[in-house]
């Protein structure tokens, strides 16, 4: 067969299409509805998010080992996993365990199918069915051992998900080193599709015996080695590999001017692979732990840390104080940040920082970051309760209100609101009073 | 444009999207993630569109950001090299799906624009944000190396 003729034969192999395919649309249009939703919401911490990321404490109780068998791998869960490098590469090493629970409530199904543990996490596959006009839904879980008391040393997060989608749901992540896991998890979940309503529309159990071979697998690698950077030092302590997530474990130098708010790297390995930050349960960092894509099943060790960007929180300046009736800040905000408040007519105020977003940022990404960590102080000194917060890209500022202003190109806005707020002044709490990029990558070899 | 008007068209250029993702990603499952991530990252522009003639180009050119974007990060898994344009040994040899992904990432686009997804010269420039002489040369470079006689028109 000569080239024009493989051409021919490729260009008609090529019109066959998946059956995948069909559904693009679909799950377009239900992507986009759980990215509203997450913009409506707030996150973690607001009492008043019945659909936004949902923490609670859990207690850990008695260690177990627990021999499990290799699991029957879906081509569903393959797809569920492509988005994240750590879970696919574990799902191929059959870093999985089986569930294959079905429960049903109130015309709601949820079918527990599968769990990858590793020792700072766990991540739960869910698939939940129920009545037509359920367009997402979300899986709140509360766990307890076999004896039923409540677990320590984990919190829980919920995702809202597609019905009928085979999907990472909800996930528990360790919140100290020395967390260790049951024989025999319990779950009740609560399951809410309905926004607004006080009770859940269903709420169903599960038990299983936990394979905690999978879940104890790690590795700790001592760096040892401090670091100048940006004009304060950093010590670089260990990496902890798991198979699912890794960890970057840092401290700083007390004597540094300024604390580190966030931090932007990635990983290689001698084999050339490059392993991002940030994880696929969307944990960042952790106290002082960074969390990045786990290089755990690379047969290589000799790895570089490559550091691209860094935010700094100068030390005096944790807080910035705003006039809630010129909406200006009275003191500087961060580096690169504008801020503006008003009041609504129903007594809410609402607090905005806008500012560029980062570097690669395009009409098609997003890349937003957290300016004010949700935490808030009247000028008494008491602590100050948001109704929420959210991330938006937009061209103007206070849209379709009479202080509407136009925004530059690439903007985004951070936009807190508060109900019934009595007080002139507000002080909002900073991640960070500057953002570095390096244009060169500070490397470091970690032997 | 409509959300309506939207989904038609997307619904229509769709088949052409997934036969480029499939050439750039090497596998269906990436290639059905690609064009998912394209399609739905225009729906939540499709209303900044300004010049809705340029529909074909301006999905396709998310496409590619997506292929792109998923190219950097499964490079463990795909891990295929790309050739040197001195390689032209190497390049007989291989079946031609295979030489195509073997391309220089930059002479690949635009064999999958023009001869896969049937964009003529000027759509594929403008897909790519490239002048059409930069095109027409590229395309050249690459016909030659993976020995296909294709005239510009085809």
């Amino acid at each position: 067969m000569d080239r024009t003729e493989e051409y021919t034969a490729l260009l008609r192999d090529l019109e066959e299409l998946p059956p995948a395919l069909a559904g693009t649309v679909g799950r377009a249009k239900a992507k986009r509805r759980r990215l509203r939703l997450r913009r409506c919401l707030a996150p973690a911490g607001s009492a008043a998010a019945v659909f936004a990321a949902f923490v609670l404490a859990v207690n850990l109780w008695t260690p177990f080992a627990l021999a499990c068998g290799r699991v029957p791998i879906l081509k569903e869960l393959a797809a569920a996993v492509a988005f994240s490098p750590s879970l696919k590469t574990a799902v191929e090493h059959d870093y999985v365990q089986y569930i294959g629970q079905s429960r049903t409530d109130n015309g709601i199904t949820v079918n527990l199918e599968y769990l990858i543990p590793d020792r700072g996490q766990l991540l739960f596959f869910v698939t939940v069915t129920g009545p037509e006009e359920m367009t997402h839904v979300m899986v709140h879980p509360t766990c307890t051992d076999g004896e039923g008391n409540k677990l320590e040393g984990y919190s829980a997060s919920s995702q809202s998900i597609e019905p009928g989608v085979l999907s990472n749901a909800f996930s528990l992540t360790a919140s100290r080193p020395d967390a260790v896991l049951p024989q025999v998890l319990h779950l009740t979940c609560q399951v809410s599709w309905r926004s607004g309503l006080r009770e859940p529309d269903a709420v169903v159990e599960f038990a299983f015996p936990l394979d905690t071979a999978l879940s104890s697998q790690g590795e700790i690698i001592e760096v040892g080695q401090w670091l100048e950077l940006d004009g304060n030092r950093i010590y670089v302590d260990t990496l902890e590999l798991y198979p699912a997530h890794a960890r970057l474990l840092l401290e700083e130098d007390p004597d540094n001017a300024e604390t580190l708010g966030g931090l932007d790297f990635y990983l290689t390995d001698g084999l050339g692979n490059r392993y991002e930050d940030g994880s696929a349960s969307g944990t960042v960092s952790w106290g002082a732990s960074y969390w990045f894509e786990s290089p755990f099943f690379s047969p290589s060790r000799e790895f570089t840390l490559h550091i691209t960007g860094v935010e700094w929180l100068e030390k005096g300046r944790e807080y910035l104080p705003v006039d809630l009736n010129t909406g200006e800040a009275l003191a500087e905000p961060p580096e690169g940040i504008s801020v503006s408040a008003r009041r609504e007519g129903n007594g809410t105020v609402s607090v905005a920082f806008y500012g560029p977003q980062s570097p690669g940022a395009d009409e098609t990404h997003y890349l937003f970051y957290q300016i004010c960590p949700m935490s808030y102080r009247a000028p008494d000194g008491t602590n100050v309760d948001s109704l929420g917060m959210s991330h938006y890209d937009a061209d103007a500022l206070w849209w379709g209100t009479p202080d509407e202003q136009p925004l530059p190109e690439g903007y985004f806005i951070e936009e807190h609101s508060f109900s019934n707020y009595p007080w002139d002044t507000i002080e909002m709490g900073l991640c960070f009073t500057r953002r570095t990029y390096l244009q060169a990558p500070l490397a470091l070899a970690i032997p | 444009m409509t959300e309506q008007e939207y989904i038609q068209r997307a619904e229509a250029l769709k088949p052409r999207l997934y036969r480029a993702a499939l050439l750039y990603l090497g596998g269906e499952a990436p290639a059905v993630d690609a064009v998912d991530e394209a399609v739905y990252r225009g729906l939540l522009h499709y209303k900044k569109l300004r010049q809705p003639e340029f529909f074909d180009t301006w999905l396709t050119r998310i496409l590619l950001n997506a292929c792109n974007t998923e190219l950097r990060r499964r490079r463990r898994e795909l891990a295929v090299a790309e050739l040197p344009e001195t390689a032209a040994e190497e390049f007989d040899a291989l079946p031609l799906r295979e030489a195509i992904r073997r391309l220089p990432g930059e002479l690949r686009a635009v064999v999958v624009l023009r001869y896969f997804q049937g964009l003529t010269l000027a759509e594929t420039a403008r897909a790519l944000g490239l002048p059409p002489g930069t095109v027409s040369t590229r395309q050249r470079r690459a016909l030659a190396l993976l020995r296909l006689e294709l005239t510009e028109e085809d």
